[in-house]
């Protein structure tokens, strides 16, 4: 390991590093991953940037309109002890404290989550059904994307070598919306997901919507409107089961991860019901 | 590239110069030469290495030794004063709650975490507070009972 380190206090002098440093630069928000990548060499990056010196990137901004916004740099912990995110969008705030240990919760990020685009990521299911946005920037050029459109596969995403993901961007629930999480793993405590997923409920545009992470290189978005009126668990998670594409791997067989789909999603129509 | 970082560790003021590649808990050991903090899986599982950066609990072997720069930090050695040990140190030997010691630094400090942030923590409180600390010897129950008395007794008013 031998790299430069920069912490940048503005976003125009992090633009400026982006562009100077291309593909050799490496984000650096909470780290938790990215040390381990650092430490195992899976990345060797000739510059470390750290996004926490700018303080731009480490708001939470609850709109009037009931949406809302965090930054880069915005840890998981925070995002727990939000009370405002327990309502319509509390499957977020489940899926974090259901999210590695309370240890990492202080220092990992939900961008961080998203952007390193591991495919178990806890928190990318419920941002998926939300229909949250993530916002790239490069210099003054901004773009938003839908999540599914920002994640391509493991560990890709659509994020050029010059941008940065400022913000995550989760738009106002029609009234009565309500979220729910289910994490599937090997061990009650600290653990990777086998399979997670997240359920909206929308009555105002009976909407109902399943999202599945740990179980496709990219997350899959279910569409279930069509049930809404009279939502059926087993045709759901049939669905649901047809849409993903699980890989074996030393946590899970593929077989496993489809029938523990098929349960997560039971499950969360149950939720619906309590 | 060595880089200059300042930070305070346990209210003492240290000047040092390390590679930014260097982790935290390295430049507390290497440089610092305040070995009491352990490196156990290094890759942040096992909890033996936290300490409290700024007040928050951390794995100080998933932080950056440059990212520390200007920070506050609390280590083991900051329980006791002198050769008086802290509350907890002292229940944690009376409870026998460590055996081979490893992951007692980094136990300790997410106990004093708790302690900060819950005036009178349950018992489900106090297992989730460690359960990010991974000890091989005692089984944990005499860990909880010696967290649980300190805290009982911080509750009661009575020991500091």
């Amino acid at each position: 390991m031998n790299f430069a380190y920069e912490k940048p206090t503005t976003t125009k002098a992090l633009s400026g590093l982006l562009e100077q440093a291309g593909s050799g630069a490496a984000l650096l928000a909470g780290g938790t991953d990215l040390l381990g990548q650092l430490r195992g060499r899976l990345l060797e990056p000739q510059l470390v940037i750290d996004l926490k010196g700018i303080e731009e990137l480490s708001l939470i901004e609850h709109h009037e309109d009931g949406s809302a916004s965090f930054g880069a740099t915005v840890v998981a912990n925070r995002i727990i002890d939000d009370k405002r995110f327990h309502g319509p969008m509390a499957a977020l705030p489940i899926a974090c404290s259901r999210s590695a240990t309370f240890t990492i919760r202080n220092r990992a990020t939900i961008v961080g989550n998203i952007a390193n685009a591991s495919p178990c990521a806890d928190s990318v299911p419920p941002l998926c059904v939300l229909g949250a946005e993530v916002e790239l920037r490069a210099g003054d050029e901004v773009r938003r994307l839908a999540l599914p459109a920002f994640i391509r596969g493991v560990r890709a995403t659509v994020r050029k070598k010059n941008e940065y993901v400022a913000a995550v961007h989760v738009p106002a629930q029609a009234k009565g919306t309500r979220t729910f999480f289910r994490k599937h793993q090997r061990v009650r405590g600290h653990d990777l997901a086998l399979a997670n997923a997240a359920l909206l409920h929308d009555p105002e545009g009976k909407r109902l919507r399943v999202a599945i992470g740990s179980c496709s290189p990219a997350p899959v978005l279910v569409n279930l409107d069509d049930m809404f009126d009279a939502p059926d668990a087993e045709e759901a998670a049939r669905r649901c089961m047809k849409a993903i594409l699980p890989i074996s791997d030393v946590r899970a067989s593929v077989e496993y991860r489809i029938d523990m789909t098929g349960v997560l999603v039971r499950r969360l129509l149950s939720d619906l019901q309590a | 590239m060595d880089y200059d970082i300042e930070l305070t560790v346990n209210g003492v003021k240290y000047k040092t110069r390390a590679p930014a590649s260097f982790t935290l808990i390295q430049l507390l050991r290497d440089k610092l030469h305040l070995t009491g903090t352990k490196e156990g899986c290094g890759i942040g599982e096992c909890g033996a290495c936290n300490v409290l950066l700024d007040g928050k609990l951390v794995n100080s072997c998933v932080v950056l030794g440059v990212e520390a720069n200007g920070a506050e930090i609390r280590t083991i050695e900051g329980e006791a004063n002198g050769e008086e040990l802290s509350d907890l140190q002292q229940a944690f030997i009376k409870h026998h709650a460590l055996q081979c010691g490893f992951c007692t630094p980094g136990m300790l400090m997410s106990a004093r975490d708790l302690l900060n942030r819950t005036a009178n923590p349950t018992d489900e409180e106090i297992v989730e507070a460690i359960a990010a600390n991974l000890c091989r010897c005692t089984g944990y129950v005499t860990i909880v009972d010696a967290i649980r008395e300190v805290a009982d007794a911080k509750s009661k008013g009575g020991a500091k």
